[in-house]
Protein backbone atom coordinates (compact mmCIF):
# COMPACT_ATOMS: atom_id res chain seq x y z
CA UNK A 1 0.00 0.00 0.00
CA UNK A 2 3.08 2.23 0.96
CA UNK A 3 4.19 1.94 -2.87
CA UNK A 4 1.98 5.10 -4.03
CA UNK A 5 3.41 8.13 -2.50
CA UNK A 6 1.34 11.46 -2.87
CA UNK A 7 2.45 13.98 -5.59
CA UNK A 8 4.95 16.87 -4.53
CA UNK A 9 3.20 20.13 -3.42
CA UNK A 10 4.88 21.85 -6.32
CA UNK A 11 4.25 19.21 -8.97
CA UNK A 12 0.66 19.40 -7.81
CA UNK A 13 0.04 23.50 -8.39
CA UNK A 14 2.07 23.06 -11.82
CA UNK A 15 -0.62 20.36 -13.06
CA UNK A 16 -3.59 22.56 -11.51
CA UNK A 17 -2.05 25.59 -13.14
CA UNK A 18 -1.51 23.82 -16.65
CA UNK A 19 -5.06 22.45 -16.20
CA UNK A 20 -6.97 26.10 -15.63
CA UNK A 21 -4.94 27.85 -18.13
CA UNK A 22 -5.81 25.01 -20.67
CA UNK A 23 -9.33 25.50 -20.24
CA UNK A 24 -9.30 29.23 -20.60
CA UNK A 25 -8.46 28.87 -23.72
CA UNK A 26 -10.75 26.09 -24.48
CA UNK A 27 -13.22 28.67 -23.26
CA UNK A 28 -12.12 31.31 -25.04
CA UNK A 29 -12.45 29.23 -27.95
CA UNK A 30 -15.57 28.13 -27.52
CA UNK A 31 -17.26 31.44 -26.81
CA UNK A 32 -15.78 32.81 -30.28
CA UNK A 33 -16.82 29.82 -32.28
CA UNK A 34 -20.76 29.69 -30.87
CA UNK A 35 -21.17 33.60 -32.41
CA UNK A 36 -19.14 36.60 -32.16
CA UNK A 37 -20.87 39.50 -32.23
CA UNK A 38 -22.58 37.76 -28.96
CA UNK A 39 -19.99 37.90 -27.24
CA UNK A 40 -18.65 41.65 -28.16
CA UNK A 41 -22.51 42.02 -26.85
CA UNK A 42 -21.35 40.31 -23.81
CA UNK A 43 -17.91 42.56 -23.48
CA UNK A 44 -20.03 45.44 -23.50
CA UNK A 45 -22.62 44.65 -21.06
CA UNK A 46 -21.68 47.47 -18.99
CA UNK A 47 -20.73 49.41 -21.38
CA UNK A 48 -24.88 49.10 -22.27
CA UNK A 49 -26.21 49.17 -19.15
CA UNK A 50 -24.28 52.29 -17.95
CA UNK A 51 -26.07 53.81 -21.06
CA UNK A 52 -29.30 53.38 -20.28
CA UNK A 53 -28.66 54.50 -16.60
CA UNK A 54 -27.10 57.87 -17.99
CA UNK A 55 -30.35 57.92 -20.39
CA UNK A 56 -32.66 57.77 -17.24
CA UNK A 57 -30.85 59.92 -15.52
CA UNK A 58 -30.39 62.77 -17.81
CA UNK A 59 -34.00 62.33 -18.82
CA UNK A 60 -34.77 63.47 -14.58
CA UNK A 61 -32.16 65.79 -15.01
CA UNK A 62 -30.27 64.49 -11.70
CA UNK A 63 -26.77 65.48 -11.07
CA UNK A 64 -23.94 63.35 -10.48
CA UNK A 65 -23.84 63.15 -6.45
CA UNK A 66 -20.15 63.84 -6.46
CA UNK A 67 -17.60 65.31 -9.37
CA UNK A 68 -18.42 66.93 -12.32
CA UNK A 69 -19.62 63.71 -14.42
CA UNK A 70 -22.59 61.96 -14.19
CA UNK A 71 -20.65 59.27 -16.56
CA UNK A 72 -17.82 59.41 -14.63
CA UNK A 73 -19.33 58.60 -11.50
CA UNK A 74 -21.45 56.36 -12.45
CA UNK A 75 -18.31 54.40 -14.06
CA UNK A 76 -17.07 54.29 -11.39
CA UNK A 77 -19.77 52.49 -9.32
CA UNK A 78 -20.51 49.90 -12.24
CA UNK A 79 -17.30 48.99 -12.84
CA UNK A 80 -16.69 46.98 -9.22
CA UNK A 81 -20.34 46.11 -9.27
CA UNK A 82 -20.26 43.95 -12.56
CA UNK A 83 -17.03 43.01 -11.69
CA UNK A 84 -18.62 41.17 -8.14
CA UNK A 85 -21.62 40.32 -9.82
CA UNK A 86 -20.39 38.62 -13.29
CA UNK A 87 -17.55 36.97 -11.91
CA UNK A 88 -19.36 35.42 -8.92
CA UNK A 89 -22.19 34.29 -10.53
CA UNK A 90 -20.11 32.97 -13.89
CA UNK A 91 -18.15 31.23 -11.98
CA UNK A 92 -21.34 28.84 -10.72
CA UNK A 93 -22.18 28.54 -14.40
CA UNK A 94 -19.25 26.72 -14.95
CA UNK A 95 -20.00 23.80 -12.81
CA UNK A 96 -23.72 23.51 -14.01
CA UNK A 97 -23.68 19.62 -15.37
CA UNK A 98 -20.25 18.98 -15.16
CA UNK A 99 -20.10 17.68 -18.67
CA UNK A 100 -15.63 17.56 -18.81
CA UNK A 101 -15.02 16.79 -15.13
CA UNK A 102 -16.74 13.23 -16.08
CA UNK A 103 -15.49 12.72 -19.20
CA UNK A 104 -11.82 14.01 -18.46
CA UNK A 105 -11.33 12.78 -14.52
CA UNK A 106 -8.17 14.82 -14.10
CA UNK A 107 -10.26 18.22 -14.38
CA UNK A 108 -12.40 19.02 -11.27
CA UNK A 109 -14.63 21.63 -10.44
CA UNK A 110 -12.85 23.89 -9.33
CA UNK A 111 -10.57 24.43 -12.57
CA UNK A 112 -13.99 24.70 -13.92
CA UNK A 113 -14.42 27.56 -11.26
CA UNK A 114 -11.53 29.11 -11.74
CA UNK A 115 -10.90 29.17 -15.02
CA UNK A 116 -14.24 30.92 -16.27
CA UNK A 117 -13.70 33.15 -13.08
CA UNK A 118 -9.93 34.02 -14.66
CA UNK A 119 -11.18 34.30 -17.75
CA UNK A 120 -14.01 37.01 -16.54
CA UNK A 121 -11.56 38.86 -14.65
CA UNK A 122 -9.40 39.27 -17.39
CA UNK A 123 -12.68 40.28 -19.81
CA UNK A 124 -13.52 43.15 -16.64
CA UNK A 125 -10.45 44.14 -16.61
CA UNK A 126 -10.41 45.09 -20.65
CA UNK A 127 -13.84 46.30 -20.35
CA UNK A 128 -12.59 48.35 -17.37
CA UNK A 129 -10.00 50.06 -19.68
CA UNK A 130 -11.53 50.76 -22.64
CA UNK A 131 -14.51 52.45 -20.82
CA UNK A 132 -12.43 54.94 -19.22
CA UNK A 133 -9.83 55.24 -22.19
CA UNK A 134 -13.93 55.93 -23.90
CA UNK A 135 -14.59 58.02 -20.90
CA UNK A 136 -11.35 59.69 -20.95
CA UNK A 137 -10.88 60.95 -24.83
CA UNK A 138 -14.37 60.80 -26.29
CA UNK A 139 -16.30 62.17 -23.45
CA UNK A 140 -13.09 64.02 -22.24
CA UNK A 141 -13.62 64.06 -18.68
CA UNK A 142 -9.95 64.34 -17.37
CA UNK A 143 -10.81 62.59 -14.25
CA UNK A 144 -11.48 59.37 -15.85
CA UNK A 145 -7.43 58.75 -15.81
CA UNK A 146 -6.78 57.80 -11.80
CA UNK A 147 -5.49 59.92 -9.78
CA UNK A 148 -4.24 57.33 -7.97
CA UNK A 149 -4.16 54.04 -9.61
CA UNK A 150 -3.09 52.11 -7.28
CA UNK A 151 -6.19 52.53 -5.38
CA UNK A 152 -8.46 52.12 -8.44
CA UNK A 153 -6.33 48.48 -9.53
CA UNK A 154 -6.06 47.11 -5.46
CA UNK A 155 -9.51 47.83 -5.17
CA UNK A 156 -10.20 46.05 -8.36
CA UNK A 157 -7.78 43.08 -7.61
CA UNK A 158 -9.78 42.23 -3.71
CA UNK A 159 -13.12 42.86 -5.61
CA UNK A 160 -12.23 40.27 -8.01
CA UNK A 161 -11.09 37.58 -5.18
CA UNK A 162 -14.21 38.41 -2.86
CA UNK A 163 -16.33 37.61 -6.05
CA UNK A 164 -14.20 34.57 -6.93
CA UNK A 165 -14.76 32.90 -3.18
CA UNK A 166 -17.98 33.73 -3.60
CA UNK A 167 -18.33 32.43 -6.94
CA UNK A 168 -16.92 29.18 -5.21
CA UNK A 169 -19.36 29.22 -2.97
CA UNK A 170 -22.21 29.76 -5.41
CA UNK A 171 -20.85 26.79 -7.40
CA UNK A 172 -21.40 24.33 -4.50
CA UNK A 173 -24.60 25.65 -3.55
CA UNK A 174 -25.61 25.56 -6.81
CA UNK A 175 -24.42 21.84 -7.51
CA UNK A 176 -27.41 20.58 -4.79
CA UNK A 177 -29.74 23.61 -5.24
CA UNK A 178 -30.57 24.08 -9.37
CA UNK A 179 -32.62 26.92 -7.97
CA UNK A 180 -29.83 28.81 -6.78
CA UNK A 181 -28.85 30.41 -9.45
CA UNK A 182 -32.43 31.86 -9.80
CA UNK A 183 -32.00 33.30 -6.37
CA UNK A 184 -28.41 34.41 -6.49
CA UNK A 185 -29.81 36.36 -9.96
CA UNK A 186 -32.33 38.35 -8.03
CA UNK A 187 -29.99 39.13 -5.01
CA UNK A 188 -27.09 40.35 -7.89
CA UNK A 189 -29.29 42.47 -9.25
CA UNK A 190 -30.82 44.00 -6.02
CA UNK A 191 -27.28 44.17 -5.10
CA UNK A 192 -27.03 47.70 -7.51
CA UNK A 193 -29.19 49.36 -5.36
CA UNK A 194 -27.33 48.92 -2.63
CA UNK A 195 -23.68 49.50 -3.40
CA UNK A 196 -23.65 52.80 -3.82
CA UNK A 197 -23.33 52.49 -7.24
CA UNK A 198 -25.37 56.19 -8.34
CA UNK A 199 -25.10 57.67 -5.00
CA UNK A 200 -22.48 58.91 -2.23
CA UNK A 201 -23.12 56.48 1.15
CA UNK A 202 -21.73 59.38 3.60
CA UNK A 203 -24.46 61.72 1.95
CA UNK A 204 -27.55 59.01 3.04
CA UNK A 205 -29.45 59.36 6.24
CA UNK A 206 -27.77 57.46 8.85
CA UNK A 207 -30.14 55.00 9.54
CA UNK A 208 -29.73 53.75 5.52
CA UNK A 209 -26.47 53.93 6.39
CA UNK A 210 -25.72 52.19 8.84
CA UNK A 211 -27.43 49.36 7.13
CA UNK A 212 -25.60 49.61 4.33
CA UNK A 213 -22.57 49.80 5.73
CA UNK A 214 -22.59 45.40 5.58
CA UNK A 215 -22.70 45.67 2.11
CA UNK A 216 -19.20 44.40 1.12
CA UNK A 217 -19.31 45.78 -2.72
CA UNK A 218 -20.38 49.22 -1.14
CA UNK A 219 -16.86 49.44 0.14
CA UNK A 220 -15.69 47.83 -3.16
CA UNK A 221 -17.34 50.87 -4.52
CA UNK A 222 -16.46 53.42 -2.48
CA UNK A 223 -12.37 52.45 -2.50
CA UNK A 224 -12.35 52.09 -6.31
CA UNK A 225 -13.36 55.80 -6.29
CA UNK A 226 -11.06 56.73 -4.16
CA UNK A 227 -8.61 56.09 -6.63
CA UNK A 228 -10.06 58.39 -9.01
CA UNK A 229 -11.53 61.88 -6.98
CA UNK A 230 -9.07 63.00 -4.42
CA UNK A 231 -11.84 64.15 -1.74
CA UNK A 232 -14.07 61.49 -2.24
CA UNK A 233 -15.73 61.05 1.32
CA UNK A 234 -14.90 57.69 2.94
CA UNK A 235 -16.51 57.82 6.34
CA UNK A 236 -18.21 54.36 5.73
CA UNK A 237 -15.06 52.96 3.72
CA UNK A 238 -13.53 49.95 5.85
CA UNK A 239 -11.25 48.28 3.31
CA UNK A 240 -10.42 45.39 5.99
CA UNK A 241 -13.95 44.69 5.79
CA UNK A 242 -13.90 44.40 2.32
CA UNK A 243 -10.25 42.27 2.07
CA UNK A 244 -12.03 39.71 5.11
CA UNK A 245 -15.17 39.10 2.84
CA UNK A 246 -12.56 38.03 0.42
CA UNK A 247 -9.77 36.34 2.26
CA UNK A 248 -12.93 34.67 4.11
CA UNK A 249 -14.92 33.89 1.35
CA UNK A 250 -12.45 31.63 -0.50
CA UNK A 251 -11.46 29.75 2.65
CA UNK A 252 -15.53 28.98 3.06
CA UNK A 253 -15.93 28.25 -0.36
CA UNK A 254 -12.64 26.03 -0.86
CA UNK A 255 -13.67 24.45 2.48
CA UNK A 256 -17.03 23.29 1.12
CA UNK A 257 -15.79 22.21 -1.68
CA UNK A 258 -13.30 20.06 -0.70
CA UNK A 259 -16.15 18.62 2.15
CA UNK A 260 -18.64 17.84 -0.26
CA UNK A 261 -16.94 16.93 -3.14
CA UNK A 262 -17.38 13.58 -3.09
CA UNK A 263 -21.21 13.63 -2.11
CA UNK A 264 -21.47 16.58 -5.25
CA UNK A 265 -19.48 14.08 -7.75
CA UNK A 266 -22.31 11.61 -6.57
CA UNK A 267 -25.12 13.72 -7.23
CA UNK A 268 -24.33 14.47 -10.90
CA UNK B 1 0.02 1.08 -10.79
CA UNK B 2 -3.69 0.90 -9.28
CA UNK B 3 -4.62 -0.34 -6.27
CA UNK B 4 -8.32 -0.52 -5.19
CA UNK B 5 -8.61 -0.18 -1.18
CA UNK B 6 -11.80 -2.18 0.15
CA UNK B 7 -13.92 0.56 -2.38
CA UNK B 8 -17.55 0.39 -1.51
CA UNK B 9 -20.39 1.55 -3.82
CA UNK B 10 -23.90 1.95 -3.28
CA UNK B 11 -26.60 2.98 -5.93
CA UNK B 12 -29.59 4.61 -4.54
CA UNK B 13 -32.45 5.40 -6.32
CA UNK B 14 -34.95 8.65 -6.10
CA UNK B 15 -37.75 8.34 -4.02
CA UNK B 16 -38.44 4.44 -4.31
CA UNK B 17 -35.92 4.25 -1.43
CA UNK B 18 -34.58 1.16 -2.79
CA UNK B 19 -30.96 1.20 -3.71
CA UNK B 20 -28.21 -1.62 -5.04
CA UNK B 21 -25.03 -3.12 -4.17
CA UNK B 22 -22.48 -2.57 -6.73
CA UNK B 23 -19.24 -3.22 -4.78
CA UNK B 24 -18.95 -4.31 -1.52
CA UNK B 25 -15.46 -3.62 -0.16
CA UNK B 26 -13.40 -4.65 -3.46
CA UNK B 27 -10.31 -4.55 -3.04
CA UNK B 28 -7.33 -5.42 -6.02
CA UNK B 29 -3.78 -4.64 -6.58
CA UNK B 30 -2.53 -3.99 -10.47
CA UNK B 31 0.86 -4.01 -10.65
CA UNK B 32 2.40 -1.71 -13.42
CA UNK B 33 2.90 -3.13 -16.97
CA UNK B 34 0.21 -5.65 -16.90
CA UNK B 35 -2.43 -5.73 -19.03
CA UNK B 36 -5.63 -6.12 -16.60
CA UNK B 37 -8.92 -7.53 -18.68
CA UNK B 38 -12.04 -7.35 -16.16
CA UNK B 39 -15.10 -9.74 -17.34
CA UNK B 40 -17.76 -9.41 -15.98
CA UNK B 41 -21.89 -10.13 -16.85
CA UNK B 42 -24.53 -7.42 -17.96
CA UNK B 43 -25.28 -5.04 -14.52
CA UNK B 44 -21.90 -6.43 -12.67
CA UNK B 45 -20.82 -2.67 -12.37
CA UNK B 46 -17.99 -2.68 -15.18
CA UNK B 47 -18.87 0.92 -16.01
CA UNK B 48 -19.09 1.77 -12.22
CA UNK B 49 -15.32 0.12 -11.74
CA UNK B 50 -13.72 1.65 -14.54
CA UNK B 51 -14.88 4.97 -14.67
CA UNK B 52 -14.18 4.93 -10.37
CA UNK B 53 -10.42 3.53 -10.95
CA UNK B 54 -10.75 6.41 -13.61
CA UNK B 55 -11.50 8.95 -10.74
CA UNK B 56 -15.02 10.36 -12.16
CA UNK B 57 -16.80 8.49 -9.54
CA UNK B 58 -16.02 8.63 -6.20
CA UNK B 59 -16.20 5.39 -4.11
CA UNK B 60 -18.71 5.94 -0.59
CA UNK B 61 -16.08 4.22 1.42
CA UNK B 62 -12.40 2.85 0.58
CA UNK B 63 -9.78 4.46 -1.52
CA UNK B 64 -8.41 4.19 -4.93
CA UNK B 65 -5.20 5.18 -5.32
CA UNK B 66 -3.43 5.68 -8.63
CA UNK B 67 0.57 6.09 -9.60
CA UNK B 68 1.14 7.08 -13.26
CA UNK B 69 -1.06 10.02 -16.05
CA UNK B 70 -4.11 8.17 -16.29
CA UNK B 71 -6.51 8.42 -19.38
CA UNK B 72 -9.54 9.30 -19.70
CA UNK B 73 -12.05 6.01 -21.38
CA UNK B 74 -10.21 5.43 -24.70
CA UNK B 75 -12.99 5.53 -27.26
CA UNK B 76 -15.27 8.05 -25.60
CA UNK B 77 -16.37 11.18 -27.21
CA UNK B 78 -16.78 13.22 -24.01
CA UNK B 79 -13.88 14.89 -23.84
CA UNK B 80 -14.18 16.41 -27.23
CA UNK B 81 -16.47 19.48 -28.48
CA UNK B 82 -18.57 19.35 -30.94
CA UNK B 83 -18.18 22.79 -32.33
CA UNK B 84 -13.97 22.34 -32.25
CA UNK B 85 -12.07 21.45 -35.03
CA UNK B 86 -10.77 17.86 -34.54
CA UNK B 87 -7.26 19.89 -34.80
CA UNK B 88 -8.01 22.45 -32.11
CA UNK B 89 -9.36 19.37 -30.09
CA UNK B 90 -6.34 17.04 -30.18
CA UNK B 91 -4.55 20.90 -29.20
CA UNK B 92 -6.66 20.93 -26.35
CA UNK B 93 -6.52 17.54 -25.10
CA UNK B 94 -2.81 17.59 -25.44
CA UNK B 95 -2.13 21.16 -23.65
CA UNK B 96 -4.64 19.77 -20.53
CA UNK B 97 -2.55 16.80 -20.16
CA UNK B 98 0.51 18.50 -20.57
CA UNK B 99 1.46 16.52 -23.74
CA UNK B 100 3.47 17.79 -26.40
CA UNK B 101 -0.04 19.29 -28.91
CA UNK B 102 2.24 19.81 -32.28
CA UNK B 103 4.09 15.97 -31.95
CA UNK B 104 0.25 14.42 -30.62
CA UNK B 105 -1.16 16.49 -33.42
CA UNK B 106 1.37 15.14 -36.14
CA UNK B 107 0.38 11.78 -34.75
CA UNK B 108 -2.87 11.65 -35.30
CA UNK B 109 -2.64 13.43 -38.61
CA UNK B 110 -0.53 11.08 -39.78
CA UNK B 111 -2.20 7.95 -38.88
CA UNK B 112 -6.45 8.78 -38.19
CA UNK B 113 -6.46 9.03 -42.36
CA UNK B 114 -9.05 12.03 -41.70
CA UNK B 115 -7.26 14.46 -44.30
CA UNK B 116 -8.83 17.70 -44.80
CA UNK B 117 -11.89 16.82 -42.41
CA UNK B 118 -8.97 17.51 -39.45
CA UNK B 119 -10.03 20.95 -39.61
CA UNK B 120 -13.46 20.25 -39.82
CA UNK B 121 -15.64 20.75 -36.97
CA UNK B 122 -15.68 17.90 -34.53
CA UNK B 123 -19.75 17.30 -34.98
CA UNK B 124 -19.59 16.52 -38.96
CA UNK B 125 -17.28 13.42 -38.45
CA UNK B 126 -19.26 10.50 -39.80
CA UNK B 127 -19.40 7.42 -37.58
CA UNK B 128 -15.65 5.75 -39.14
CA UNK B 129 -13.87 8.69 -39.15
CA UNK B 130 -15.41 9.63 -35.49
CA UNK B 131 -13.63 6.22 -34.47
CA UNK B 132 -10.78 6.39 -36.23
CA UNK B 133 -10.35 10.00 -34.64
CA UNK B 134 -11.07 9.17 -31.06
CA UNK B 135 -9.05 5.76 -30.24
CA UNK B 136 -6.01 7.41 -32.58
CA UNK B 137 -6.23 10.50 -30.17
CA UNK B 138 -6.66 8.50 -27.14
CA UNK B 139 -3.47 6.09 -28.13
CA UNK B 140 -1.71 9.52 -29.22
CA UNK B 141 -1.38 10.80 -25.86
CA UNK B 142 1.68 9.79 -23.61
CA UNK B 143 -0.68 7.73 -20.79
CA UNK B 144 0.78 5.57 -18.14
CA UNK B 145 -2.60 3.42 -17.51
CA UNK B 146 -4.97 3.75 -20.11
CA UNK B 147 -8.77 2.75 -19.45
CA UNK B 148 -11.08 1.44 -21.70
CA UNK B 149 -14.67 0.49 -21.24
CA UNK B 150 -15.71 -2.32 -23.59
CA UNK B 151 -13.70 -0.85 -26.57
CA UNK B 152 -10.43 -1.40 -26.52
CA UNK B 153 -9.91 -1.05 -30.34
CA UNK B 154 -12.71 0.39 -32.53
CA UNK B 155 -13.04 2.21 -36.31
CA UNK B 156 -13.61 0.42 -39.48
CA UNK B 157 -12.06 -3.07 -40.06
CA UNK B 158 -9.11 -1.70 -41.81
CA UNK B 159 -8.84 0.34 -39.37
CA UNK B 160 -9.36 -1.99 -36.67
CA UNK B 161 -5.70 -4.17 -37.37
CA UNK B 162 -3.72 -1.31 -37.42
CA UNK B 163 -5.70 0.21 -34.28
CA UNK B 164 -4.46 -3.36 -32.41
CA UNK B 165 -1.10 -3.61 -33.01
CA UNK B 166 -0.92 0.50 -31.80
CA UNK B 167 -2.26 -1.05 -28.90
CA UNK B 168 0.16 -3.53 -28.81
CA UNK B 169 3.09 -0.92 -29.21
CA UNK B 170 1.34 1.32 -25.83
CA UNK B 171 1.18 -1.95 -23.69
CA UNK B 172 4.68 -2.25 -23.99
CA UNK B 173 5.50 1.11 -22.08
CA UNK B 174 2.25 1.58 -20.00
CA UNK B 175 -0.53 -0.22 -18.27
CA UNK B 176 -3.73 -1.22 -20.11
CA UNK B 177 -6.69 -1.83 -18.14
CA UNK B 178 -10.07 -2.92 -19.81
CA UNK B 179 -14.02 -4.10 -18.63
CA UNK B 180 -15.36 -6.38 -21.05
CA UNK B 181 -18.16 -9.15 -21.01
CA UNK B 182 -16.32 -10.97 -23.84
CA UNK B 183 -13.57 -12.92 -22.63
CA UNK B 184 -12.22 -13.21 -26.71
CA UNK B 185 -10.71 -9.53 -25.92
CA UNK B 186 -9.04 -10.84 -22.72
CA UNK B 187 -7.18 -13.38 -25.33
CA UNK B 188 -6.12 -10.53 -27.75
CA UNK B 189 -5.07 -8.21 -25.43
CA UNK B 190 -4.71 -8.93 -21.78
CA UNK B 191 -2.12 -10.77 -19.25
CA UNK B 192 -4.00 -10.66 -16.15
CA UNK B 193 -7.52 -11.49 -16.10
CA UNK B 194 -10.34 -10.39 -13.33
CA UNK B 195 -13.95 -11.28 -12.96
CA UNK B 196 -16.33 -8.36 -11.28
CA UNK B 197 -19.16 -10.61 -9.92
CA UNK B 198 -20.95 -10.58 -6.57
CA UNK B 199 -19.62 -6.96 -5.51
CA UNK B 200 -16.43 -8.57 -5.51
CA UNK B 201 -12.94 -8.57 -7.75
CA UNK B 202 -11.60 -12.12 -8.01
CA UNK B 203 -7.83 -11.52 -9.73
CA UNK B 204 -6.46 -15.00 -11.81
CA UNK B 205 -2.55 -15.47 -12.40
CA UNK B 206 -3.52 -16.49 -16.09
CA UNK B 207 -6.24 -15.26 -18.55
CA UNK B 208 -7.13 -18.72 -19.33
CA UNK B 209 -8.02 -19.67 -15.73
CA UNK B 210 -9.91 -16.36 -15.53
CA UNK B 211 -11.98 -17.66 -19.13
CA UNK B 212 -12.65 -20.78 -17.60
CA UNK B 213 -14.04 -19.60 -14.29
CA UNK B 214 -15.93 -16.90 -16.19
CA UNK B 215 -17.35 -19.57 -18.31
CA UNK B 216 -18.29 -21.99 -15.39
CA UNK B 217 -19.98 -19.56 -13.85
CA UNK B 218 -22.84 -19.62 -15.81
CA UNK B 219 -22.36 -22.24 -18.13
CA UNK B 220 -25.96 -22.42 -20.20
CA UNK B 221 -25.34 -18.43 -21.77
CA UNK B 222 -22.74 -18.09 -23.90
CA UNK B 223 -21.60 -14.47 -23.82
CA UNK B 224 -19.69 -13.87 -27.08
CA UNK B 225 -21.81 -12.67 -29.39
CA UNK B 226 -21.65 -12.94 -33.70
CA UNK B 227 -22.00 -9.00 -33.95
CA UNK B 228 -20.05 -6.62 -32.30
CA UNK B 229 -21.95 -4.66 -30.23
CA UNK B 230 -19.25 -2.32 -29.23
CA UNK B 231 -21.27 0.07 -28.14
CA UNK B 232 -23.76 -1.19 -26.44
CA UNK B 233 -23.35 -1.26 -22.54
CA UNK B 234 -26.47 -1.67 -20.16
CA UNK B 235 -24.13 0.13 -17.19
CA UNK B 236 -25.43 3.41 -17.97
CA UNK B 237 -28.84 2.96 -17.17
CA UNK B 238 -27.91 2.30 -13.18
CA UNK B 239 -30.55 4.33 -11.25
CA UNK B 240 -30.22 7.70 -10.48
CA UNK B 241 -28.42 7.55 -6.81
CA UNK B 242 -29.71 10.44 -4.43
CA UNK B 243 -27.17 13.50 -3.56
Amino acid sequence: MTAIARPRFSTALGVQARVVISLMLREMRMHTRHSRLSYVLELLEPVLQLTMMLGVFSAINRQADFGTSMFLFLGTGMIPYFTFVHISSKAMGAVRGGGLTKSVPLVKPLDLMLARAFLEVLQLALVMILLFSFIYLVIQVPDAWPIRPLKAVSAFVVTAAMAIGVGIVNGVIGSFFRLWAVVYGVFARSLLFLSAVFYVPDYMPTQIRDWLVWNPVLHAVEWFRTGFYLTYPTLTLSKPYLIGWAIGSIFLGLTMERALRNRRMAAK
Amino acid sequence: MIVLDRVSKRYRSHGSGHSKLVFDELSAVFEPGRTVGILGRRGAGKTTLIRMIAGAIPPDSGRVLRQGRVSFLVGSAGPFVSTMTGRENVWFISRLYGADASEVIRFVEAHAGLGTDFDKPFSAYTGDKRGRFLFTTAYALPFDIYLADESVIGGPPGFRDWCERLVDARRQQAMLVFTTRRPRLLRRFADTGAILSDHRLATFPSVRDAILAFKADEPAADDEPLIDDVDEDEDDELPVPIP
